[in-house]
């Protein structure tokens, strides 16, 4: 009896994956979550009188406003865990404690009655690594659906972000949201760290800024399109670096989360992995927009899956008629 | 090297799962953190806008407005809208918790005002015209 024929998105997400992408992937998040612990002074939640405490779902339970020390702590604590799994120190238990000390100083942080979204692309997208299987760390690299999915998951959960994003200002503003003077207006609102002359003099560019919403309309909307495609994965950290680096320099606010995420995620997918040579095991090339055919060493996978990465270097062929593959051990 | 059912049954249930929580966020405009709606920027921005003040009212009878500043003690100022549907007592703690996150004496204030107000913005970046205001809610100290 034939096996029952899965669709697209199901066999993609289950296909075969090297295991240096899904390490790559969890260095890069744990580093983006160290940084984010070491870069905002999380301990200045304890300054907001505890009677304006006002919790987020997410620590609904807690009694009252945590101390200072508290804080302190947990932010020390998610840094050092962060860096420990980026360089890949016990990364299965490092990991999960770098990501619930971000989730729980941020709660806290967002517990005044505005409702925060810096850390919410990062906490989301980190979530299936946190169950990820991973290689050891003097393993030979293997290609299996155990390193496949978790890098996809991520990618999925990135791209529903962006494109909730951009549904909820249709859903909310229609077409106005780019049609109309409304980006002029955020940019006549909002004060640049560099001074608010900035923004009166770009808000007169009205036509200009109605582009520019356009383009980020745009961007949010088709965020899952490009990161399907292995060859346009490569534009949403770009393209998220220039939104995100326009907001910060016309409203001053830092989605630098959001960046690091977008690069965390889409790059190692944007990546050929080769077999190890001569001990060294490695990404082969960028799959960027522009290189439209596909290089003539680059044999068609065996399920051709556009994200199926068992495709290897002439010098060893790829397996044939199986998800599965392991490299030959590192010598 | 293959993951197996379990492997692949933990694949499915976190991603699809995952999707499924943000839409679920999406559609009913849940704001549970870390689920959200996502409205980032999503109302559209005319010349027209709307301020909440609060405002102390001192015991010489003088209005000013409050400031708060600092990262988590400004944003404190989204609880406003909440303020007129409190109890009397959850009012005053809170209006006493602002005038000490803006270190000012209580002594010295007699009532926290809170203000609607209408404006016209000014595209040249110049104060914005007042078009109408109406008070919210008045908490005696």
């Amino acid at each position: 009896m034939s096996p029952v024929p899965r669709p697209g998105f199901d066999r993609r997400l289950l296909a075969p994956g090297p295991s240096q992408r899904v390490v790559l992937v969890h260095r890069l998040l744990a580093a983006a979550i160290a940084f984010r612990l070491l870069e905002r002074p999380w301990w200045r939640s304890a300054h907001r009188p505890a009677e304006l405490f006002d919790p987020v779902w997410v620590i609904g339970w807690l009694p009252g406003q945590p101390p200072l020390a508290l804080l302190v702590a947990l932010q020390a604590l998610g840094v050092a865990a962060g860096i420990a799994a980026a360089a890949r120190l016990a990364p299965r238990l490092t990991f999960p404690i770098a990501w619930a000390c971000l989730v729980f100083v941020a709660a806290v942080w967002g517990s005044s009655g505005k409702v925060m979204h810096n850390e919410v692309l990062l906490v989301t997208a980190a979530v299936p690594l946190l169950v990820a299987d991973l290689p050891r760390r003097h393993e030979a690299p293997t290609v299996s659906t155990r390193w496949g999915w978790p890098p996809r998951a991520a990618a999925v959960a990135l791209g529903a972000v962006y494109l909730a994003t951009g549904v909820q200002k249709l859903r909310h503003s229609g077409l106005r949201w780019v049609f109309s003077d409304n980006m002029a207006w955020v940019v006549r609102q909002g004060t640049s760290p560099f001074g608010r002359d900035l923004n009166l003099w770009l808000g007169r560019h009205e036509v200009v800024l109605a582009a520019v919403a356009g383009g980020a309309l745009a961007f949010e909307l088709g965020a899952p399109l490009l990161l399907w495609f292995r060859r346009t994965r490569l534009l949403v950290p770009v393209i998220s670096l220039t939104m995100h680096g326009s907001i910060w320099l016309l409203l001053g606010l830092n989605y630098s989360p959001w960046v690091l995420t977008a690069a965390a995620v889409s790059i190692p997918l944007a990546l050929h992995w080769s077999p190890p040579v001569d001990g060294r095991p490695g990404a082969r090339h960028l799959d960027l927009p522009w290189r439209l055919a596909p290089a003539d060493d680059e044999p068609v996978a065996a399920d051709a899956s556009p994200d199926l990465d068992v495709s290897a270097a002439g010098d060893v062929p790829p397996p044939a008629t199986s998800r599965q593959a392991t490299a030959p051990p590192v010598t | 090297m293959s993951g197996g059912r379990w492997s692949d049954l933990r694949a499915r249930v976190l991603t699809y799962g995952l999707v499924a929580l943000l839409v679920f966020g999406v559609v009913n405009e849940v704001e549970a953190w870390p689920v959200t709606s996502y409205r980032l920027f999503s109302a559209v921005r005319t010349d027209r806008g709307l301020r909440t003040d609060l405002q102390l009212v001192a015991r010489d009878g003088s209005v000013r407005p409050l400031r708060l500043d600092g990262d988590t003690v400004s944003t404190t100022a989204h609880q406003y809208r909440t303020l007129p549907a409190d109890a009397p007592a959850v009012q005053r703690r809170k209006a006493l918790a602002w005038l000490d996150a803006a270190g000012v004496d209580p002594a010295t204030v007699r009532a926290v005002r809170l203000v609607r107000v209408g404006l016209r913005l000014d595209p040249d970046g110049g104060a914005p015209t007042e078009l109408w205001r109406h008070t919210l809610v008045e908490v005696e100290l």
